[in-house]
């Protein structure tokens, strides 16, 4: 075990007191949870403001003006007044007078930002997104292949209108009235899969990694389009086109129950990070390292003031 | 107190709590088989209202954690292709670490972070840690000292790595996308100096890289914003660099689609991202440490979903007629 100094030593006692005091709120809303709660605010503004001072200030503009000991002068670092000077203006909102102020220098990051942002978050969010949908549905290598993973929705939307004008002997109007305006959609699906299942046949090697990839690629065709389509509200939910927006919604809601699936993970994660801190830095360090009698009288205490402020809180309403 | 009226109020309780002993026995974990009985004839007298849940749930993270089942977890595509980037990396080259996130998601991505970094280290690689978040330049020196100082450098005395040879900590850097945009094309402009403030021409962990063009690797541990999806827009789409990063689990899904489009070369999400690379690497850490306590809180909580809305319907039917 490594041998903690006095100041480690008194900060884990430390740390572990405020976690068992914001634990307490499981329990009922309590003093000792706002006093754990301020303190971690103040404190954390507190360390922001000096990292702010050290790390963004000193270095970034008052170096830059006051070059140590006045030795080099630039032009060039009088340029940060700028930015200082927004700084100040932004300031002004502590001033109710001269509030208006701070709008320019907010004005001046928002403009910045945003012409930053839109043609990044355009490049990144959409038009990556959308080619990364753009996805071969028979996921196969070799030469004739190649072909028929492009070539093949379109061959087997083709196909699949043919068989079915022969089979219903009526022409693609009527059935493009009677099914409604996703027809075509509908039969490049069932197209897609009927190619998908002929060509997992004919190669029997590459039958796994075919099978996973083209899966993927048609759930993923079929979510981003039924998706679409649950966001497209220029025409009623009705019909054919109906059906495609709850399957769109099945899809949301897949996505909904993995967030909350994650979001359940990082929850106990958290949980999992202060148990392991409570277990193993604060019980077997700090409390083997402190004296056995100090240790006795601190735990005490703790569960004096602890057990005190629940009796003192337990007729107040659950939180 | 009405103990036989708590009983009959929380007989899903112990319904759920006898469905997973019986799923412990069946993976092979009987270890808390008994102490999932005791839960359900204890709890109920001891804590009859709603925050029962929270108590059991503390017991399924804190009993797993003192009495380990090491039940086996799977290392996922995600993971591994970030492994295997930094295993294909020439020895000394640059990576660049991006602390973006403070002590609230400490737990879940500082054992990504050491994870990381310990590899990082094995294969010889120069590190740059930098932060979006003024929190993160503390976690960035913690977790050097952590990895290199307290570690590394202790087990490996002919191979040392060294401050400002090996290793640098940039200071931190507010304005999130714009300095990550700035970084492309100069890193004397936005870090004249490091956090010892040392000019950073005069530091030998920062040779050959004068913008974000010569980082070979970066690896962006995010919490929120600015983070991972800034590094992605600047360092992966316009700078063309190799990204990959560490997400909390809320927000692991939303980089999915980044991965499948192959801008993010690998994710870890939350602890299990982290759990996953400690395997690889061969050095378990916290992160899998904590895996058998996430495994079986989730167990409880599946149960107590399922139990949950099996009450809920049988109440409704009730009801009904």
């Amino acid at each position: 075990m490594q041998e903690l100094a006095t100041a480690d030593l008194i900060g884990l006692w430390i740390a572990a007191i405020l976690t068992l005091f914001i634990f307490s709120f499981l329990y009922k809303d309590n003093p000792l949870y706002k006093l754990a709660e301020h303190l971690f605010v103040g404190v954390s503004a507190g360390y922001i403001l000096v990292r702010a001072w050290n790390d963004v200030l000193v270095p970034q503009l008052f170096q830059r003006i006051w070059v140590p000991g006045f030795r080099e002068f630039t032009w060039e670092g009088l340029l940060v007044v700028i930015p200082a000077a927004l700084a100040i203006m932004m300031l002004m909102r502590l001033v109710k007078s001269a509030a208006w102020i701070s709008r320019w220098p907010l004005a001046f990051i928002m403009g910045v930002t945003s012409g930053l942002y839109l043609m990044m978050f355009l490049q990144t969010n959409a038009l990556q997104q959308i080619r990364a949908t753009m996805v071969p549905f028979v996921a196969a290598e070799g030469d004739w292949w190649h072909i028929l993973t492009y070539l093949g929705p379109v061959l087997a939307l083709l196909v699949f209108i043919l068989v079915a004008m022969i089979a219903l002997r009526e022409s693609i109007e009527v059935l493009y009235r009677r099914w409604n305006i996703l027809l075509p959609a509908y039969l490049a699906v069932a197209g897609i899969i009927l190619i998908y299942v002929v060509a997992v046949r004919q190669t029997p090697d590459e039958v796994a990694l075919i099978q996973n990839e083209s899966f993927n690629n048609v759930l993923l065709f079929l979510g981003v389009l039924s998706g679409l389509v649950y966001f497209f509200f220029s025409k009623a939910h009705t019909g054919a086109f109906g059906v495609t927006a709850k399957v769109g919604i099945y899809f949301l809601m897949m996505a909904f129950g993995a967030s909350f699936g994650y979001t359940i993970m990082a929850r106990i994660s958290l949980l999992i990070g202060r148990s392991q801190f409570l277990i193993n830095e604060w019980g077997q360090e700090a409390i083997a390292q402190t004296p056995p009698t100090v240790s006795i009288v601190l735990i005490a205490a703790l569960v004096i003031t602890i057990v005190g402020v629940a009796i003192r809180v337990r007729h107040e309403p659950t939180a | 107190m009405d103990i036989k009226q708590n009983f009959s109020n929380y007989k899903w309780l112990i319904l759920a709590m006898l469905v997973i002993a019986a799923i412990l026995v069946a993976i092979g974990a009987p270890t808390l088989v008994p102490i999932c009985v005791a839960i359900a004839g204890i709890v109920p007298v001891l804590v009859p209202d709603r925050r029962m849940i929270f108590l059991l749930i503390a017991v399924f993270v804190v009993l797993p954690l003192m009495y380990p089942m090491y039940l086996d977890t799977d290392v996922t595509p995600e993971v591994k292709s970030m492994y295997d980037a930094i295993e294909e990396l020439e020895s000394g080259s640059v990576i660049l670490m991006s602390f973006d996130f403070d002590p609230a998601t400490r737990p879940e991505l500082y054992p990504a972070a050491l994870a990381f970094m310990r590899h990082s280290v094995q294969r010889g690689h120069r590190i740059i840690t930098m932060a979006l978040w003024p929190l993160g330049v503390s976690l960035a020196e913690e977790a050097v000292r952590d990895v290199i100082i307290d570690d590394w450098n202790v087990e490996n005395p002919d191979r040392t790595y060294e401050y400002g040879q090996d290793y640098v900590h940039l200071p931190y850097m507010p304005g999130g996308i714009v300095v990550i945009n700035q970084l492309i094309t100069s890193f004397d402009e936005n870090f004249p100096r490091d956090i010892r403030n040392t000019p950073i021409e005069d530091i030998a962990a920062m040779r050959g890289v004068t913008n974000l063009m010569d980082i070979d690797f970066v690896f962006a541990l995010s919490s929120g914003d600015p983070g991972l999806r800034d590094w992605i827009m600047g360092g992966a789409d316009r700078a063309n660099r190799r990204v990959a990063g560490a997400a909390t689990a809320v927000a692991a899904p939303e980089f999915y689609p980044y991965i499948h489009a192959g801008q993010l070369v690998g994710l870890m999400g939350g602890l299990k991202g982290a759990s996953e690379y400690e395997e690889l690497i061969g050095i378990l850490g916290t992160a899998t440490a904590g895996m058998d306590a996430q495994s079986l809180a989730h167990l409880a909580i599946i149960v107590f979903i399922i139990v949950g809305n099996a009450m809920f319907f049988m109440d409704r039917r009730r009801t009904r007629f």
